[in-house]
């Protein structure tokens, strides 16, 4: 039999592997595929912990030529077909496939790779032409999207509370920044680092939404989740998850703290990241235009510039923005002053 | 054992945080695990792996010996552990 470890439950597998009525060769055969499929789950399990390592290493990388005219990364999208098996099916040409979330997330994912090339000259995830894995129609009308340290999962959203996850483009943006966070920074998922992991997520979320529509950001709504919202939750009150503008709003479903204290970084990183999407979105108004001309170059290089720094704090990093606001935009300084102020603002 | 509860934490929704509205938890009786399951939930108990990543599920469950918690990611959680999970809003 061939090897159906990525769509065959483990469990399902090691039950028939015990199947008196099924033949020895082909016993013996789930026996091995149950093995490789435990092996594939502790493989990417590690693939975080690996590309921090191989960061870390001293090497000398040799600057990656940007080749011209910029071919995008590949996209690939696999349909998990309502269960939770990861990657699922893979799909045929995903870009004309009439289901929707198929389509979106091929579509969106080489928009956010094109973003990301057009304006900080990253060549993909990794910044070396990684190719993009989507899963969609994970689980069974499954709540919520999730970056598992190798590729993007999108469920289908229940209707009621949220709509299907690939209808948010900053959704689609969010996940793919958790790559570019593992393969920059490394930041952890815990600690003050957790909360800067999940705001770079909402900061390019973002402002990719705004590059997509081509908005100043004064025409921005700085929502995060507001396109993924279902009927329940907007009868509830709810327009988003978060609001960069106004954390502590109700009218997000997961409101969030607008000032830095002490002991933050011990709660939850969607909580604790509340002050630095603040300071993202006052730098940004401050300076106006367009948030990924200069704000979001800003927190770009401080996001990619360094060696990895898993345990970063929210000071630290603020400090980096400082710091490359005036070696960035050396005749500029009111992008300085902005960044400054942003921070100072939040209690940082 | 009596009972398996799952909450879920991180991902996009974030669920869990101390203000949000939205929950993610779930609940199966032991009994109605399969052996497999069973053994492999056994197995992330004992080991008490850290986790460290976008989306986590935290695990608590009852029995004689009291109440015992492991987080895991979501391909080490049974299916139908899994699939007992609700969305819900205060």
């Amino acid at each position: 039999m061939t090897c159906g470890c990525c769509i065959i439950p483990e469990d399902i597998l090691l039950r028939f592997a015990s199947d008196p009525e099924l033949s020895d060769a082909a016993r013996q055969a789930l026996h091995h595929t149950a093995e490789i499929s435990g092996q594939i789950r502790a493989l990417r399990q590690q693939n975080a912990a690996l590309t921090l390592t191989a960061l870390r290493l001293p090497l000398p990388r040799p600057p990656i030529p940007f080749p011209l005219p910029h071919v995008l990364p590949a996209a690939h999208v696999f349909d998990c077909h309502h269960t939770t098996a990861l990657p699922g099916v893979q799909v045929a040409n995903p870009g004309s496939s009439p289901d929707g979330p198929i389509k979106r997330a091929y579509v969106e994912s080489e928009n956010v790779a094109k973003f990301y090339w057009d304006n900080f000259k990253r060549d993909s995830i990794d910044g070396n032409h990684m190719t993009l894995v989507s899963s969609v129609h994970y689980g069974v009308k499954y709540n919520n999207a999730f970056w598992n340290g190798a590729q993007m999962t999108y469920g289908d959203g229940d209707g009621q509370i949220f709509l299907d996850f690939t209808l948010g483009e900053d959704v689609i943006a969010h996940e793919l920044t958790h790559g570019v966070t593992q393969h920059s920074l490394g930041l952890a998922y815990s600690g003050e680092a957790g909360g800067l992991n999940e705001s770079m997520s909402d900061v390019f979320g973002s402002m990719f939404r705004q590059w997509e529509k081509k908005q100043v950001v004064t025409k921005a709504d700085w929502l995060i989740g507001a396109d993924i919202m279902g009927p329940l939750s907007k009868q509830k009150g709810f327009t988003c998850l978060r609001d960069m503008a106004s954390p502590k709003s109700p009218h997000a479903m997961a409101p969030q703290p607008d000032h830095y204290y002490p002991g933050i970084g011990n709660l939850d990183p969607h909580y604790s990241s509340g002050p630095p999407n603040l300071a993202f979105y006052k730098a940004a108004q401050a300076i106006g235009g367009h948030s990924w001309e200069k704000a979001g170059k800003v927190w770009y290089t401080a996001l990619t510039t360094a060696p990895p720094m898993p345990n970063m704090t929210m000071s630290k990093f603020a400090a980096r923005t400082r710091k490359l606001s005036t070696s960035l935009f050396p005749n500029d300084p009111t992008v300085h002053n902005a960044v400054d102020a942003a921070w100072t603002a939040v209690g940082l | 054992m009596r009972e398996i509860s799952i909450e879920g934490f991180g991902g996009f929704v974030g669920a869990g945080g101390p203000a949000s509205h939205v929950h993610q938890r779930g609940r199966l009786d032991w009994s109605a695990l399969s052996a497999a399951d069973q053994a492999g939930l056994d197995r992330l108990f004992a080991e008490q792996a850290r986790v460290d990543a976008n989306l986590f599920y935290r695990l608590t469950r009852v029995g004689a010996g009291g109440t015992e918690t492991v987080d895991a990611l979501p391909d080490q959680i049974p299916p139908a552990l899994l699939a007992s999970v609700q969305t819900t809003l205060d």
